[in-house]
């Protein structure tokens, strides 16, 4: 069996395997040309600034926005451009507004070659890690807009326009960088006619949960109905209830501290009682059984057709959702049930944060225009188009109450929103620390699995947030 | 004219050549000094850091929990593969009995043929989501409504004792076919005088394979081995697919190199830690061919 190369089939292979045609690994394919340099930006001249113009926009200059292609889709932004054209005629010529996923590897060339977009909806699976990209100086500081008057309002600026700490979550050491567009509420959903017809009311302490968890439970061999659904394959959803409760339980501080990596954030009493309450609905058996091999997608049709009662998502969850959901299902969403009587924040308090976190990148071409964009997302008219397009709520303050939007997720989010005042709640863990995230969501899922206790589940967190303390290549911001 | 012969190959080659040394080559020299280097990936700094990727490397338990499983893979997927494939592909064309051909497949090996096939023309990222919808852990899932009949139900994906064994299960499905075809190609390469001198003889279905059919067709068996065990030292697509958290979870329990490489580069943003995961990766991979290459070689059989 020779081959016209004069190489039998097994040379030809070991010669093949030598020289690498064989074995391609993964990793060392990976890097690619990166290792070139990239050419240099070339900024256009800033314009005239103006009571129309406080930003200072070159008016003839393009925009260039790249969109995550995700749950909200991209109808809104193509609509605020549509307003950018408006208040830019001379602009219009190339400017674009591209979308895709996975944002990380589509805009690393564009980094590295410094010729990023002007303006990036940076969400999804996948996306770039602003954090780093905030270390090595790669992304704008948005100050100037939230100084800039609003668009409403030429009287008030931008910042005081919006939410409760929509500024803050997106700042690092002090400066702002990330405007952080989206509104989401964080809870327990249910169906509200669901619940109607049974006469359930939504529990306000855990031991309203348990009581209401083991009627349910009673009757789901003959109704199919469990109490609670999660999406085990992703466990940083069940995360999200068990922090909340937690800091219920023992102040804000608790989530400060696991911010900011303290030595016994994760150990402290109010994080394990919460771990080891939520444990208890796997125990107890009151979780749709099998929901820690499920997907997000796949537990919340689940919920959605009636397996489950309860299921912690944030309020994504409609859109989500919204093939597969019944008329007349009406889900709305709850805050977490107190803990205890004692607990130090009240019931309505919320994990409400701003999230789909936009930047403007530092070597853009037009980063003043970016931020005009930006400004235009956060006025009255861009909002509320959103809101209709999306079901979502946007950081800007007191516009929902619209007579236009009427969608149940929608109302109740802004309902409990409004409800929680000041009282809302969020960590950045998460986001400053991927590599901790990850351990803190294996061992969440062991612990929602019966394989950890929650107080092995804590340890095994607090390992995590130490090594990420000891990790010098981290930038580790403060909580104030 | 030997002189003009190779200036034609030179000129042929040229073209191909440089595209494989710029694409190919000069990729794995750069990952070589990348894996020195700590860098995040989006800027064009690199800070050189000696061996310390590799000390790191060393000393992370998620790392070596990778291997084990790359090694466990390696391990089983040849070995059932391969066997599932020698079983089909003999069944299909030597291992029938009736009519008056000596040799032949089994009744309807036509058919089967086909649909052996079927699970390798599709992407590995459907079979993957197909996969998932089969192993939906509640009782609702396919293969738990199955088991419900007899009162069981499964975490699938959803335990760390299942999840890997799980999607090792579905990398053989989506294998088998291609070695089938594969092996196939080669049993029809064999002289079919070779089976009817063998059947005059007495030999049955067994003896026949042992003594006739694989001996024959050794090569293609090595070469099959070969293929699949790269396979298994990558299974990135149905791992990343497949597994909890799409990182090789429940904890870390479906973890493999390829995708904690992966992890580590798009997630952590440790671009050099990665590379230097690739090139221990690359390492191990021509050590497995080249050990392979060693420990199959047989005296070939002219026929």
């Amino acid at each position: 069996m020779q081959s016209i190369t004069g190489w039998s089939r097994r040379e030809f292979l070991a010669r093949a395997a030598a020289a690498g045609v064989v074995a391609v690994p993964t990793g060392a394919a990976l890097a690619g040309c990166a290792t070139s340099g990239g050419a240099g930006s070339k900024k256009v001249a800033s314009g005239t600034k103006s009571t129309a113009n406080p930003l200072g926009v070159n008016e003839s200059a393009s925009l260039d926005a790249y969109i995550f292609n995700g749950g909200y889709g991209h109808a809104y932004a193509d609509a605020d451009l549509k307003l950018y054209e408006k208040a830019y005629p001379k602009a219009t010529k190339d400017s674009k507004v591209e979308t895709g996923q996975q944002l990380g590897k589509a805009l690393q060339p564009r980094f590295v070659g410094k010729n990023p977009p002007d303006i990036i909806d940076n969400s999804g699976d996948g996306n770039l890690d602003v954090a780093n990209l905030i270390h090595n100086n790669q992304i704008a500081d948005l100050s100037p807009l939230f100084d800039a008057p609003s668009i409403d309002d030429p009287k008030t600026k931008v910042k005081d326009t919006l939410l409760p700490r929509t500024v803050d979550l997106g700042s690092f050491s002090g400066k702002p960088y990330i405007l952080n567009y989206i509104y989401n509420v964080q809870g327990i959903w249910h169906s509200d006619s669901l619940f109607k017809k049974n006469g359930w009311e939504e529990p306000k302490t855990w031991a309203d949960m348990m009581t209401l968890s083991a009627e349910i439970k009673k009757s789901s061999g003959k109704t199919g109905l469990y109490p609670w659904a999660f999406q085990g394959k992703f466990p940083a959803y069940i995360l999200a209830p068990i922090l909340s409760s937690a800091a219920k339980l023992g102040g804000v501080d608790v989530l400060k501290n696991i911010d900011n990596l303290e030595s016994d954030a994760w150990t402290s009493d109010a994080v394990v009682t919460a771990g080891d309450a939520y444990s208890q609905l796997v125990s107890k058996g009151y979780v749709l059984p099998g929901t820690q091999g499920l997907t997000h997608t796949q537990s919340q049709t689940y919920w959605a057709r009636g397996k489950a009662a309860f299921i912690p998502c944030g309020s994504w969850l409609r859109n989500e959702i919204f093939a597969v959901t019944p008329k007349g299902f009406d889900m709305v969403v709850a805050p977490t049930p107190s803990l205890s009587k004692s607990d130090k924040l009240p019931y309505t308090a919320v994990q409400a944060l701003a999230g789909e976190g936009f930047i403007v990148p530092a070597d853009a071409k037009n980063p003043t225009g970016g931020m005009e964009f930006m400004r235009i997302m956060l006025g009255k008219a861009a909002s509320t188009q959103f809101s209709k397009l999306t079901n979502s709520l946007t950081v800007l303050k007191g516009y929902a109450n619209s007579s236009e939007l009427t969608d149940s997720s929608l109302t109740s989010a802004n309902a409990v929103n409004v409800a929680a005042g000041a009282n809302t709640l969020y960590w950045n863990f998460g986001l400053w620390y991927a590599e901790a995230e990850k351990a803190v969501e294996n061992a969440t899922g062991q612990l929602m699995n019966g394989k950890m206790s929650a107080k092995a589940w804590a340890a095994a967190c607090q390992k995590a947030a130490d090594q990420a303390k000891s990790d010098s290549s981290l930038a580790h911001p403060h909580r104030a | 004219m030997r002189y003009g012969r190779y200036r034609f190959i030179a000129c042929m080659l040229v073209v191909p050549l440089a595209l494989y040394a710029v694409f190919v080559l000069s990729p794995y020299v750069q990952s070589i000094y990348i894996s020195f280097t700590q860098w995040s990936g989006f800027t064009s700094n690199k800070q050189w850091v000696g061996l310390a990727n590799y000390r790191t490397l060393i000393h992370d338990d998620t790392f070596w929990t990778s291997v084990e499983h790359n090694l466990i893979a390696l391990i089983v997927l040849p070995v059932v593969t391969v066997a599932l494939g020698l079983f089909f592909a003999t069944m299909l064309n030597v291992g029938g009995r009736k009519g008056k051909a000596a040799v032949q497949g089994v009744r309807g090996s036509s058919f089967y043929r086909v649909v052996y096939f079927f699970p390798y023309v599709l992407s590995i990222v459907v079979v993957g989501v197909l996969w998932s919808f089969i192993y939906d852990s509640t009782s609702h899932g396919l293969l738990n409504g199955f088991l419900g009949w007899f009162g069981g139900r499964v975490d699938w994906l959803g335990d760390t004792s299942t999840a890997f064994w799980s999607i090792l299960v579905v990398m053989i499905w989506m294998s088998v076919g291609f070695y089938v075809v594969l092996f196939s190609a080669a049993m029809g390469s064999i002289p079919a005088e070779l089976f009817e001198a063998a059947l005059l003889d007495g030999s049955d279905r067994w003896s026949t394979f042992w003594r006739i059919t694989l001996p024959l067709m050794w090569d293609s068996v090595q070469v099959g081995v070969i293929y699949i065990g790269i396979q298994a030292l990558d299974l990135f697509a149905l791992v990343s697919t497949m597994s909890a958290n799409g990182d090789g979870g429940p904890d870390n329990s479906t973890q493999v190199m390829a995708n904690y490489l992966y992890i580590n580069a798009f997630s952590y943003n440790k671009f050099g830690y990665a590379t230097a995961m690739g090139v221990a990766l690359l390492i191990l991979t021509l050590l497995m061919a080249a050990l392979t290459l060693r420990f199959t070689r047989r005296e070939r059989l002219e026929f």
